[in-house]
């Protein structure tokens, strides 16, 4: 996972809980890089997972609502760092070019990035999203707290129904996003 | 709920209630925080200059195939410069055959019973025979530069291919070192010298 997911939860951690609990969270958590990270550098997906854990020993908040409120807060990250890839006239759009579109320009500023499959389909009428998330990193909860971010930034009310489809080697949850203003 | 939310509904354990205590576990953790950034900046700088280095040797290698591909230009320039010249000669050649045939048609057919009949000097006979195909050195010369004068015409088409090629080197504003070489090479294989290269660079500006 690219190192600029580790600065961005370390940041928040730090601007809603204090540098304490930063301190907390990187010390009681089984981090074989330290918690150092450089956005360019590559990490470990298991680090962030036992932050995470940590977080939620160390604030009593389930594990779930931290990773969705952790994807809402790096959607808005993203959007600052990255507003090109935000030009897109409605959140569905927006979703739709995310496999074919903003994960190519990822791969060209980082080729060594594992990134999960997205793989949208817009209803005939453009008010339903189907939405297939594959990823071997269990990180589905992210990706609901990314769209949750996506659909406020576009001022839109879309509810979200999950389909778990997954095996025992990757995770595969079908979204099923729909406008419902 | 965003983070901001979930934070004002957090059960956090008390810190420190001694100032002093409190103050020294600031500094512990202000020192560890202070060893990530440091260790963080040696890890970026590293992963710079590796970026740095691989960007250099693909240098290199786009380098070297230019140079290649600079040279390879210039022995295609010169085939195809051979092979214009080669086709000409076939051409001039061949017109100055089709020439001859009919001046010995004519002086055989034509010519040659008329003088025999009025000339009994068999010399002259031969010297004006000798006189009729000394005539085709002239003829090969104009047919030659009347060869020359479609190559002129030719040239006008380089140009305007050339032209094409700046146009396109110069379709985001910057001409690169590799644009440029290709521009070299390009004027080169089109047998467009360096002077009027730059005269069709300039007009074009």
């Amino acid at each position: 996972m690219k190192g600029i997911v580790f600065k961005e939860f370390a940041d928040m951690v730090e601007a809603t809980f204090g540098e304490e609990m930063l301190d907390t969270v990187i010390e009681n958590s089984d981090l074989p890089s330290g918690g150092v990270y450089t956005s360019v550098g590559t990490y470990p997906h298991t680090e962030l997972v036992s932050m995470v854990v940590t977080l939620s020993k160390e604030t009593d908040i389930a594990v779930q609502d931290l990773v969705q409120a952790f994807g809402k807060f790096l959607f808005g990250r993203f959007l600052v760092l990255f507003p090109i890839f935000f030009e897109h006239k409605t959140s569905f759009e927006f979703l739709a070019s995310i496999h074919d579109v903003v994960h190519v320009e990822v791969l060209k500023l980082y080729p060594d990035a594992e990134l999960p499959d997205f793989i949208g389909e817009l209803s005939e009428d453009g008010r339903t999203l189907h939405f297939e998330y594959h990823s071997h990193r269990h990180f589905a909860d992210l990706a609901i707290g990314l769209m949750r971010g996506t659909f406020e930034h576009w001022n839109e009310t879309v509810e979200i129904e999950m389909e778990d489809r997954s095996t025992d080697e990757k995770q595969v949850v079908m979204f099923i996003c729909k406008r419902i203003d | 709920m965003d983070i901001f939310d979930l934070a004002k509904k957090a059960k956090i354990k008390k810190s420190e209630s001694d100032p002093q205590k409190e103050l020294e576990n600031k500094f512990v953790r202000l020192d560890r925080k202070f060893n990530r950034e440091k260790m963080a900046r040696v890890q970026a700088e590293e992963a710079i200059e590796e970026i740095s280095r691989n960007l250099y040797l693909a240098n290199q290698e786009i380098n070297s195939s230019n140079q290649e591909l600079v040279k390879l230009n210039e022995e295609l320039s010169s085939t195809m410069s051979k092979l214009t010249s080669a086709e000409l000669r076939r051409k001039s050649i061949i017109i100055t055959l089709i020439v001859a045939g009919l001046l010995f048609i004519i002086s055989e057919f034509a010519i040659e019973p008329v003088l025999e009949k009025e000339i009994d000097n068999k010399i002259i006979l031969i010297l004006l025979k000798l006189l009729i195909l000394g005539m085709l050195v002239p003829i090969e010369i104009i047919v030659s530069k009347i060869l020359e004068s479609n190559i002129s015409k030719d040239d006008e088409i380089n140009e305007s291919m050339y032209q094409k090629i700046l146009e396109a080197a110069y379709e985001d504003g910057i001409i690169t070192d590799m644009e440029r070489s290709v521009l070299r090479s390009s004027a080169k294989q089109l047998g467009i010298s360096k002077n009027r290269a730059v005269e069709l660079e300039e007009i074009y500006l």
